[in-house]
């Protein structure tokens, strides 16, 4: 085994010295071909998934049922007149990735172009899953999309010496159903209840677990017209343009699915463990619905006032109206006296405070306005130093109504009888907010390799905010008003120091510090009036960067981020039993990410580039300092991973290019444990996938690659019912005319 | 099909020697340069005059841009001028521009990466705007070529959150009733550039929210806004079902809900 490893040792050395030797030297007259025009790419690839195939399909971004097309293509065509006529284009099917562009550039007049592309985004369904029962309740087996589009027509004419007018217009498409982190309510979780009268339960069953699902149909049309234009020392740029919003989206919700509460209820003798819970079927379909016009104009400049002082503004205004409307349809199924029904907005009608649900149909407009400025100056007193300051000033107005239909139905289980509820309420705001925000940038490079910059930003609010609430009230479940008056003041500092410095020919250093201080003091907080409520946070942080090339061969670059904050929240006014009122820790939280990318040319024959990324990332906020139960059921949030990925090229002969790649994840902040005493569970992942590929020249004119790999998946998350793996394959032609 | 890899020690040696034979035998055949991408092969620095011959607007606005800021008095200690990401300009300037000679970030990351090394790791997480498939662009939401790169911030007219609301139409509103975390920007709850949580959240839970709306404890409670919520971790986070599940805004309760 000595002798074998010698020889290997052996063997590997020479070989180092080999590829050493023939680094560097003479013209590439083995270089692949590359094409710049008139090109298409056929492309097919695939996986052979063992696990989940929603979860691949998400997290990898590619069709289950793999893909083939055109990935890539481009023609060009000189017309007649100094014009040329370029074609771009995509269409893989499966992936449903479509592009198609048409642009045409005629030399000293100007550009049209029109297109359309698509591409679909994969969701794999959101919860479900819950460690200690090791259940898993997707509910649905359904398709995860959402495919977006947009149809685009741009262009510009631009005469010589003349103003450059350009136009577009822009149709943006979201459609499609995704999943959602609005979880629904479950008892399915196989943790045991003491349900006892009278006993306080040491856990509770009941979690959000089930799925909700987003249906999204949302359009955007957007037109500009813009000028631009260059008098003198002085360039303008106009421009108007409007769009329109189209937004139905619908969240479809369930609650205790297959749950339903008998009728009589079962009876039960403290201490008693039972697996049965008062918790029944619930299906709730919710509608947003956003129509929005607007209107925009701006005009800006730039004056070269001298070599040392420019000064620069501008105007905006938009406004536009809002229609919406909304619903919140929900269907309680009840076992009562009479039977099992469905209940239109049902809930148990145990009593006057019975808390009757949101079952509601709303219609109401919204319109607002803004009308911002900026003027600012830069100078350069020398060479070395520049200093650009400016101040930005908003008027932001918005104002609307939105009128509200409650109904519903209080059930009295005993008899079956049925209590209809019909309320109306009108819900509306007024809302002024006026921030001036002054900014200093300063750069220095007098300094032999250095260059020094500092910034501050200082945004301060005055806002005014009525609010009209006409919510229902649980006990008499009839709408009750409440005005709400808010004076909110806003005092956001922004700073940031930093510096480059070219320490030797090898070494480069870069730092920056940087610091935000965040004052939000709300006068009125909360639907009672004389609540006051102040929001203080401090973020802090550095980025260090080191860059490193010992050779002109080999570089490596490390970067540490660090960023902490604290955040202080203070009330006064409240009312509800404890002592509550005062300043409070908010938060302290602490993000430390290490990275390192090194690349190594070894020779001209092959390369070496590694990276990865190490993040320790913690936010706490109340964990620390409440006791009890509360302390039982919070915990910080930790949000720790780890990244890494390689790619090794080299040249196989002379038609022959290789690549070997691989990448790795790693989150563990999952604690099963904690389950039992709260939700959700942090994010636990491990992932690790290896390919190797080829790319080989068929013809001057034709290259084909391909490549295989190997994907392994596995998300403690979803107790491995997200699980994923297996071989990959690619392979693609592309051949120029 | 099932397909198990092993990495035994066997498969270490012989693999690894195979790869090794494989790497010498295209060092001694062929003529050609790899390179890492986002460097062009063969080409060498020409300088920002040569760029602005063409791209005059985008080298002009630049030495106000963010990136400028690391430019040195003296241009030999190292450019952050237009090759920094772009790559070495010398072949794309005598092709007389051809796509294939000069890199271009708004079609790939790797040059932004160079120096964001951490925002590799954060776009390969599972939940992220969709940079690393090449569908989402950095310059869709960072101009690199003029201003802060951070676009909205500072005096600029817009504001960054108008720039998130482009393509989320939905959650910028205005609303009846609002969630005035929104003016922090939808980076107060959200890490835009990739995230372990779900929906890019910065956390998965409570906290994220207990961050503003701590309000104090007495024994075994857990007030928030004026409300003991001390059981309501148990069930899951402030946001599902019959809770607030309308973060962004809500035209019908105050109470953020649908």
């Amino acid at each position: 085994m000595k002798s074998f490893t010698f020889a290997l040792r052996t063997t590997g050395l020479a070989a180092g010295l080999a590829l050493l030797s023939v680094s560097g030297g003479a013209a590439e007259t083995d270089a692949l071909p590359t094409f710049d025009t008139n090109y298409i790419t056929f492309s097919a690839g695939g996986a052979d998934i063992n696990g989940s195939k929603a979860a691949y399909q998400a997290r990898t971004a590619s069709a289950k049922t793999g893909a083939a097309g055109i990935e890539d293509m481009r023609f060009d065509y000189d017309l007649k007149d100094k014009t040329t006529l370029a074609v771009t284009g995509r269409a893989l099917a499966g992936q449903e990735d479509y592009q198609l562009n048409f642009k045409l550039a005629k030399e000293d007049v100007g550009t049209f172009e029109v297109g359309y592309k698509t591409f679909r985004t994969f969701y794999d369904g959101a919860g479900g899953f819950f460690p200690i029962g090791n259940v898993w309740l997707p509910l649905f087996s359904r398709p995860l999309y959402v495919d977006r589009g947009q149809l685009s027509v741009h262009g510009t004419i631009a005469l010589p010496k003349a103003p450059v007018i350009s136009f577009s217009y822009t149709h943006s498409t979201r459609d499609g159903r995704k999943d959602s982190t609005i979880l629904g309510d479950t008892n399915l979780t196989g943790i045991p209840i003491y349900a006892g009268p009278g006993s306080v339960n040491p856990v509770s069953a009941t979690r959000k677990l089930l799925p909700t699902y987003l249906d999204l149909d949302e359009k955007n049309d957007a037109w500009e017209i813009g000028l631009r234009h260059t008098m003198a020392n002085t360039s303008v740029v106009l421009s108007v343009g409007g769009n329109a919003i189209e937004n139905v989206n619908v969240r479809e919700m369930q609650q205790n699915i297959g749950e339903l509460a008998v009728f009589p209820a079962l009876v039960f003798t403290s201490p008693t463990v039972n697996n049965v819970r008062a918790g029944s079927p619930r299906r709730t379909t919710m509608t947003q619905r956003h129509e929005e016009d607007g209107y925009h104009a701006s005009a800006t400049f730039e004056t070269v006032l001298s070599d040392k002082v420019t000064v620069f503004g501008g105007l905006l205004y938009h406004t536009a109206d809002v229609e919406i409307a909304g619903s919140r349809l929900l269907t309680a199924t009840l076992a009562s006296a009479t039977g099992i029904n469905n209940y239109p907005g049902g809930f148990v009608n145990t009593g006057a405070t019975a808390r009757a649900p949101y079952h509601l149909v709303s219609k109401g407009d919204l319109e607002y306005s803004a009308l911002t400025g900026n003027l600012g100056a830069r100078f350069s007193p020398s060479p070395d130093l520049a200093i650009e300051t400016a101040l930005r000033g908003e008027r932001w107005e918005d104002s609307g109504k939105n009128l509200v239909n409650y109904s519903s139905q209080g059930v009295t289980l005993a008899t079956g009888a049925v209590t209809n509820y019909a309320a109306t309420g009108l819900h509306a705001v007024d809302n002024v907010e006026k921030p001036w925000t002054p900014t200093v940038d300063v750069r220095y490079t007098g300094i032999k390799s250095v260059a020094l910059y500092a910034s501050w930003e200082y945004r301060t609010t005055k806002q005014n905010e009525l609010v009209r609430y006409q919510g229902l009230n649980g006990a008499t479940k009839a709408t009750e008003l409440d005005m709400i008056g808010k004076n909110i003041d806003e005092k956001h500092s922004n700073a940031t120091v930093g510096m480059s410095w070219k320490v030797s020919p090898v070494m480069s250093l870069r730092a920056e510090l940087f610091t935000k201080d965040h004052e939000n003091e709300f006068a009125g907080y909360d639907d009672v009036l004389g609540r006051d409520y102040a929001l203080n946070y401090d973020i802090y942080g550095t980025k260090l960067t080191a860059v490193v090339k010992p050779t002109h061969a080999l570089s490596s670059t490390t970067r540490y981020v660090l960023q902490k904050s604290k955040s202080k929240v203070f009330h006064s006014g409240l009312t509800t039993v404890g002592v509550i009122n005062g300043t409070v820790d908010g938060s302290d939280s602490s993000r430390h990410s290490i990275s390192e990318s090194i690349t190594w040319s070894v020779s001209k024959a092959l390369y070496i580039q590694a990276n990865g990324t190490m993040v320790f990332d913690q936010l706490q906020t109340m964990y620390p300092w409440v006791s009890g139960n509360a302390k039982r059921n919070l915990r910080n949030s930790d949000n720790n991973y780890v990244t890494a990925d390689g790619i090794v090229g080299f040249t196989i002969d002379k038609l022959t290019t290789g690549t070997i790649q691989g990448s790795y994840y790693r989150a563990s902040n999952f604690d099963a444990e904690y389950a039992a005493v709260a939700m959700p569970l942090g994010a636990s992942a491990k992932e690790s996938t290896i390919s190797v590929g080829v790319k080989r020249k068929l013809s001057e004119k034709t290259l084909l690659s391909a490549k295989v790999g190997y994907f392994d998946s596995e998300n403690g998350t979803r107790g491995g019912y997200a699980d994923f793996s297996g071989p990959l394959a690619y392979v693609s032609v592309q051949h120029a005319f | 099909m099932k397909l198990k890899l092993r990495l035994s020690r066997t498969t270490l040696i012989f693999g690894g020697t195979a790869v090794w034979g494989l790497f010498l035998l295209g060092c001694v055949t062929a003529n050609r340069t790899m390179l890492v991408v986002p460097h062009v092969p063969g080409a060498t620095l020409v300088g920002d005059k040569a760029c602005k011959e063409c791209h005059a607007e985008q080298v002009d606005k630049f030495a106000n841009a963010s990136h400028a800021k690391l430019a040195f008095a003296d241009p030999k200690l190292g450019t952050t001028g237009c090759e920094a990401c772009h790559g070495a300009g010398s072949l794309h300037v005598k092709a007389g521009g051809t796509t294939h000679t000069i890199v271009n970030p708004r079609k790939s990351p790797e040059a932004c990466f160079e120096c964001h090394l951490e925002k590799r790791g954060q776009f390969s997480l599972p939940y992220a705007h969709s940079v690393s498939n090449g569908n989402v662009s950095c310059s869709d939401c960072h101009d690199p070529h003029k201003g802060n790169a951070l676009m909205g911030t500072g005096a600029s007219l817009r504001t960054q959150t108008e720039g998130c609301a482009e393509c989320h139409t939905t959650q910028k509103g205005p609303f009846i009733f609002k969630h005035n975390a929104m003016k922090e920007g939808c980076v107060a709850c959200h890490n835009p550039h990739g995230s372990v949580n779900q929906k890019m959240l910065k956390a998965p839970d409570s906290n994220l929210c207990l961050q503003c709306h701590a309000t104090g404890s007495a024994p075994g409670m857990l007030f928030a806004s004026g409300r003991d919520h001390a059981g309501n971790p148990v069930q899951g986070t402030c946001w599902v079902s019959g809770c607030h599940e309308a973060v962004h805004g809500s035209n019908t309760s105050h109470a953020l809900r649908f």
